[in-house]
C-alpha cells in the first residue's frame, strides 16, 4: 500500500511538469512584452531591456522553462508581473478560500446527492424517483453562475435576508455553496442512484433478505457498502470541477479567492499568476483523486488485497 | 437533427436498409417522452434563430440586436417589449432572438473541433497501442488534471478575446473525453474477426479503421456529442459571463447576463432572468436529447433511467417462466 502511494505521488510530477509545459507554452506565444507589462506605460527602452536581461526573458523558451520548473522546485512561482510580488505569497494568500468554498461544495453535494441517490433507487418509479430526476435534471443544466445570480436576486434583492458578497461568516457561505453545489449534488445522485439500483438486484442482497435482515440492514450494511464506490471516483472528479467552477461562483459572490484572482491575472496577462494558480489547483485535483484512489482500498477489499 | 427525424417518417425510397436502422432508433427514441420534449425545444430555439432577422430586423444598417432607444432604458417586461429593455434601451427578446444563433454556432463549433481531432487521436491511439497509445494517455492526464474551464481561459488569454478563440479553446478542452470514449471503443474492436477479415483481404490500416472499426464506435460519440455541444454551450456562456467571450454589442446569452448583472442589485431582474433561461432550457434540451440517444442508440448503454427497461425485465422474466412452464408441460405430456 505504502509502495503503491509512493508511486502514484512519483506519477503526479510528470502531470503537473506537462501541466506547467501548457501553460508556459500558452505564456510564451501570447503577443505582447512582458517587461513593457511588468513596467507599465512610458518604460523607457533602456528600462524595458534591463528588465527582459534581468528576467531572462531573451533566453530561449527551453531555457527558460526549466529554470522556471527548478524554481517551482522549491516553491518559487516567480514575481508576479502585476503586483512585483512573490507568485507563491498571493495564491497561498488566497487558495484557503477557494478550498474551502470547494469543499463545502462537496460537502452540500454529498449530504445532499447521497441520501437522495438512495431514496429514489429504493423507491424507483415512485412519484418521489420521478420527481427527485427531474430535478436532477434541472441541477446539471441550470448553469452554476446564473443559480448563484438568481440567488442573489431572490434572497439579497427581493427577501433582503442574505449579503451578496463576501465568503468570511456562515451566513455568506450559504448561497456561494448552494450555488457551487447544484450541479455536483445532481450528479451524485444521479451516479447514486444507478450504482445503488445495480447493487440492490445482486445475489448477495438477495441472500441478504432471504436470511431475514432487516430492510434497513440489507439497504444500509450490504448495498450501500458497495454502491457507494463508483459514487466515490464521481465525487473526486466533481471537486476538480468544484474548484474549475469557483472561478465563475467567486466573481458572482466576489469572493477573494484564487479563481478570481487568476482570472485578473490572465486580463493582464501576469502569466506568472496564472501558471502559478493554475499549477496549485491542478495538483489539489490530482491530490484530491490519489486519495479517492485510496479511499477505494479502504471501501473495497478486492482492490486493498491487490495492492499487497 | 428535427429534419432528420422527420424524414424518417417520410416513406421509405431508395435505400430501405438506412432508412430501417434509422426508423429503428427513432421508434425507440420517440418512447420517451423527454426526449421528444428535448427535441421539441431545440426545434424551437432553431427556429428561433432562424426568425431573429425577421423578429429584429436590421434597420438602417444597424444590426436587429443593437437598435438602441435612450428614452426607453431598463423598461421591465410590458406587452410592447415581452422581456423588457436593457440598460441601453434594447430590446431584450430581439437580443435573445439573434443570440439564439450565436449558441447554436458555438455548440456546433466546438463539438465539431473535439470530434474531428477526438477521432482522429482516439482512433490512432486505440489501433495502434502500444507505445503511441502510452504517449497518448498520459497527454490526456494533463489536460484533465487542468479544470476544463481554467485551460480555456488560459487559452482565450493566450490567443485574444472574443467569441472565435472561446469557441477554439472550449473545442481544445473537450478534446480528450471525445478521444478518450473513441479509444475505448477502438480497443474493443481492434481484436474482433471482421477486422482480421479485413487485413486478410488487404485492407490498408487507414481502411480497415475509417470503414470497419469507426462505423462501429460512432453510438457513445453521438450520445457524447449531444452532452458536449450543451457543455461547450455552458462553458461559451461561462467565458463570456467573466468578460473573455465578449464582442460587444454581440448577444451572446453569457455576455448578456454579465451585462445585466450590474442592474441585478437595483432590482431590474429582466435582464439576468431572461438571458440565464435561454442557457438553461438549451443544456436541458441538448441533455434530454443525449439521454434519449443513449437509449435508442445502444441499449447496452442504458442509463438507470428509464421505466422502459425495468419493464422490458418484467416482460422478460415473465416469458422466460411462461416458456418454462410450457416446456414442463409438453415434457409431461410427452410422457403422458
Amino acid at each position: 500500500m505504502h509502495k503503491y502511494i509512493l508511486k502514484r505521488l512519483v506519477m503526479m510530477i510528470p502531470v503537473l511538469l506537462g501541466v506547467s509545459f501548457i501553460m508556459f507554452t500558452l505564456s510564451y506565444i501570447t503577443p505582447g512584452d512582458p517587461a513593457q507589462i511588468i513596467l507599465g506605460e512610458g518604460a523607457t527602452q533602456a528600462m524595458i531591456d534591463q528588465v527582459r536581461l534581468d528576467l531572462g526573458l531573451d533566453d530561449p523558451f527551453l531555457v527558460r522553462f526549466v529554470s522556471y520548473v527548478a524554481g517551482v522546485a522549491q516553491l518559487d512561482f516567480g514575481m508576479s508581473w502585476a503586483t512585483q510580488r512573490p507568485v507563491s505569497e498571493e495564491i497561498f494568500a488566497r487558495f484557503p478560500h477557494t478550498m474551502r468554498l470547494a469543499g463545502m461544495g462537496i460537502a452540500l453535494a454529498l449530504s445532499v446527492g447521497i441520501p437522495l441517490g438512495i431514496l429514489s433507487a429504493i423507491k424507483q418509479y415512485s412519484i418521489f424517483d420521478m420527481g427527485a430526476n427531474f430535478i436532477s435534471l434541472l441541477g446539471v443544466s441550470i448553469p452554476n453562475f446564473w443559480l448563484g445570480m438568481m440567488l442573489i436576486l431572490f434572497f439579497t434583492v427581493n427577501l433582503g435576508w442574505l449579503p451578496a458578497t463576501g465568503f468570511a461568516t456562515p451566513i455568506q457561505y450559504i448561497m456561494p455553496t448552494i450555488a457551487i453545489a447544484s450541479a455536483s449534488a445532481a450528479v451524485i445522485m444521479r451516479m447514486t442512484r444507478s450504482s445503488m439500483l445495480e447493487c440492490i438486484r445482486q445475489d448477495y442482497v438477495r441472500t441478504a433478505r432471504a436470511k431475514g435482515l432487516s430492510e434497513r440492514t440489507v439497504i444500509f450494511r450490504h448495498a450501500l457498502k458497495n454502491a457507494l464506490i463508483p459514487v466515490t471516483t464521481t465525487a473526486g472528479l466533481s471537486f476538480g470541477f468544484l474548484l474549475g467552477g469557483a472561478v465563475l461562483t467567486e466573481t458572482i459572490f466576489a469572493i477573494p479567492g484564487l479563481g478570481m484572482f487568476m482570472v485578473s491575472a490572465l486580463f493582464t496577462r501576469d502569466w506568472p499568476t496564472a501558471i502559478g494558480g493554475v499549477l496549485l489547483i491542478a495538483l489539489s485535483f490530482s491530490f484530491v483523486n490519489l486519495m479517492v484512489d485510496i479511499l477505494y482500498a479502504f471501501l473495497d477489499p478486492r482492490i486493498r488485497s491487490q495492492y499487497q | 437533427m428535427d429534419n432528420n427525424t422527420q424524414n424518417a417518417t417520410v416513406p421509405k425510397t431508395k435505400k430501405p436498409k438506412k432508412q430501417s436502422r434509422f426508423r429503428e432508433v427513432w421508434k425507440r427514441y420517440k418512447r420517451s417522452p423527454l426526449a421528444i420534449a428535448g427535441l421539441f425545444i431545440i426545434s424551437c430555439i432553431i427556429l428561433l434563430a432562424l426568425s431573429a432577422p425577421f423578429i429584429a430586423p436590421s434597420v438602417d444598417g444597424m444590426p436587429g440586436y443593437n437598435l438602441q432607444d435612450w428614452g426607453n432604458v431598463r423598461q421591465f417586461p410590458s406587452s410592447e417589449h415581452i422581456f423588457g429593455t436593457d440598460h441601453l434601451g434594447r430590446d431584450v427578446f430581439s437580443r435573445i432572438a439573434h443570440g439564439a444563433g450565436i449558441s447554436l454556432r458555438v455548440g456546433i463549433v466546438v463539438i465539431t473541433i473535439g470530434i474531428t481531432f477526438g477521432i482522429t487521436l482516439g482512433s490512432i491511439a486505440g489501433f495502434y497501442g502500444g507505445y503511441i497509445d502510452n504517449v497518448f494517455m498520459r497527454i490526456i492526464d494533463i489536460f484533465l488534471a487542468i479544470p476544463n474551464i481554467l485551460l480555456a481561459i488560459a487559452i482565450v488569454a493566450a490567443l485574444e478575446p472574443g467569441l472565435t478563440p472561446v469557441m477554439i479553446a472550449v473545442g481544445i478542452g473537450a478534446i480528450p473525453i471525445y478521444a478518450r470514449t473513441v479509444r475505448a471503443q477502438v480497443l474493443t474492436y481492434r481484436e474482433q474477426e471482421f477486422v482480421e477479415a479485413a487485413r486478410a483481404a488487404g485492407a490498408s490500416d487507414f481502411r480497415i479503421i475509417v470503414r470497419h472499426i469507426l462505423p462501429n464506435c460512432m453510438a457513445p460519440v453521438i450520445v457524447e456529442a449531444s452532452m458536449g455541444m450543451a457543455g461547450a454551450i455552458l462553458a461559451a456562456a461561462g467565458l463570456s459571463f467573466i468578460g473573455l467571450g465578449i464582442e460587444p454589442p454581440l448577444p451572446e446569452w453569457g455576455a448578456m447576463l454579465s451585462e445585466g448583472r450590474i442592474w441585478m442589485l437595483a432590482g431590474y431582474w429582466h435582464l439576468t432572468v431572461f438571458p440565464g433561461l435561454m442557457i438553461a432550457l438549451i443544456i436541458f434540451a441538448l441533455n434530454m436529447i443525449g439521454d434519449g440517444l443513449r437509449d435508442a442508440l445502444d441499449p447496452k448503454l442504458r442509463s438507470g433511467f428509464s421505466k422502459r427497461h425495468f419493464e422490458r425485465l418484467k416482460v422478460q422474466a415473465a416469458q422466460k417462466i411462461q416458456e418454462q412452464s410450457q416446456a414442463t408441460t409438453v415434457t409431461k405430456e410427452g410422457v403422458a
